[in-house]
């Protein structure tokens, strides 16, 4: 059995990269039953945890969520040596006139060829998900886009876009610019964590029942023992829309998902989804995703 | 009524009562392929729900996506869900799913069968037709 001590490193690294506020690094996983791989596999999946949901306001709309796009940009020739490349997340290595498989983890290099022998189709960019050597034994999931240069000369190789997306947290340095550019809304109502909490199991109360219309304000406001006036102003302070709207685009999302992946009848949706009947769903649902879903299921 | 199927992500098979869903062998559960499994359960089940026997002891990673899926929509149409998983890696992983996923629906995990299938049965549908 593997002892623990010779992926040790590896999962040092790991800890330190995610203690300096960067989710965006995994270690190379094997598919052997150990304790240690058991450990690793449970850090990969903490750190992507972490990578979305590290925002100390919980529930913030998306239009208060800072993230950052960073592209990494690999131009190769038709052998897929580097002439060129802005990858900076590993400093030791010169990357030019290395070969860019040698870059990827092995199951990627089967994903980039496999992705490479796609026929392309007009308009249309190859996409994949990559993961890069980088830091030391560690890799990083990047979104991948290739662009073939074919067509702008026969010579010409590939132009690789390797995109990072990180949701900014506290613990990440720097960046003070960037949240004076969006600033973050200063909450009102909420004023501690227990008030969070609470609006957190408000809307955990709403998923659970989405086969079903609400009951009133003052009602639901009771089940969790707050005031009518705090239930509607915190709730549009997190989620800037009101109750309703937010259960409604909930049972929408919903029935979107049974129209698309179920053979339901469209009336049993409805009544699955809370709707009085067919007509009123069929008008919610046209109001929300402009099409009625007769039609929906039909396009799709 | 289909009995069996399967896909290249997952075999599906109704038996007693209780639909038995076996993950094959793949290195990572991604998005696209939670949706696949998930949908294909739907379609197999016709409109009725079951207690779930799922197999999961050939995954061996997963996507935060694929995770984000099945929390959402992997329980739809069950009525409780058995996990055999093996001692260590996929029980860890399972346990970590688990906890981040909130539902009414009673779940288990088992590292034998037996004892699997004896607590599906306790939630099988008394109106479904089955042999024992």
């Amino acid at each position: 059995m593997e002892h623990i001590d010779a992926r040790a490193e590896e999962i040092k690294k790991m800890i330190l990269k995610m203690g300096a506020g960067n989710f965006s690094y995994r270690i190379p996983r094997s598919a052997e039953n150990t304790q240690t791989e058991s450990i690793i596999a449970l850090l990969n999946m903490l750190a992507q945890e972490f990578e979305v949901a590290y925002n100390p306001f919980f529930g913030t709309s998306p239009f208060t969520t800072i993230t950052r796009v960073k592209h990494y940009i690999f131009m190769l020739d038709q052998q897929y040596r580097i002439l060129q490349t802005n990858f900076d997340a590993d400093n030791d290595r010169v990357l030019e006139k290395q070969n860019f498989l040698n870059l990827l983890s092995p199951a990627s290099q089967e994903v980039f060829q496999k992705l490479l022998k796609t026929p392309k189709k007009k308009g249309k960019t190859l996409n994949g998900q990559l993961e890069l050597k980088a830091g030391k034994k560690l890799l990083m999931p990047l979104n991948c886009s290739v662009f073939p240069l074919r067509a702008f000369h026969p010579d010409s190789g590939l132009l690789v876009v390797l995109s990072r997306i990180q949701t900014l947290n506290p613990l990440l340095h720097g960046k003070q610019q960037e949240k004076q550019e969006y600033p973050v809304q200063q909450l009102k109502i909420l004023k501690s964590s227990e008030d969070i909490h609470k609006f957190r199991e408000i809307a955990v109360y709403l998923h659970k029942h989405l086969d079903r219309p609400l009951g009133s304000l003052k009602e639901i406001a009771s089940a969790f023992n707050i005031n009518e006036f705090k239930l509607k102003k915190g709730f549009k302070e997190l989620h800037q829309t009101t109750v309703f709207k937010y259960h409604l685009q909930l049972r929408l999302s919903l029935a979107m998902q049974l129209v698309l992946d179920t053979s339901d009848q469209l009336a049993s949706i409805a009544w699955k989804t809370g709707f009085k009947n067919y007509d009123h769903f069929a008008q919610a649902f046209k109001r929300e995703f402009g099409v009625a879903p007769s039609h929906y299921r039909k396009q799709k | 009524m289909p009995r069996y199927h399967k896909n290249p992500y997952a075999e599906y098979r109704i038996e007693a009562g209780i639909l038995f869903l076996y993950y094959k062998p793949q290195s990572c559960l991604s998005l696209q392929i939670a949706k696949k499994v998930v949908q294909d359960r739907l379609r197999f089940q016709m409109n009725t729900s079951y207690p779930v026997y799922c197999d999961v002891r050939e995954l061996i990673d997963s996507t935060k996506e694929a995770r984000d899926y099945l929390i959402r929509e992997g329980s739809a149409s069950t009525l409780a869900i058995a996990f055999h998983v093996n001692r260590g890696l996929t029980e860890s992983m399972v346990r970590f799913y688990l906890k981040r996923r909130e539902t009414h629906i009673e779940t288990r995990l088992f590292y034998e069968m037996e004892p699997a299938l004896e607590f599906l049965k306790t939630y099988r549908n008394p109106k479904h037709p089955r042999k024992n």
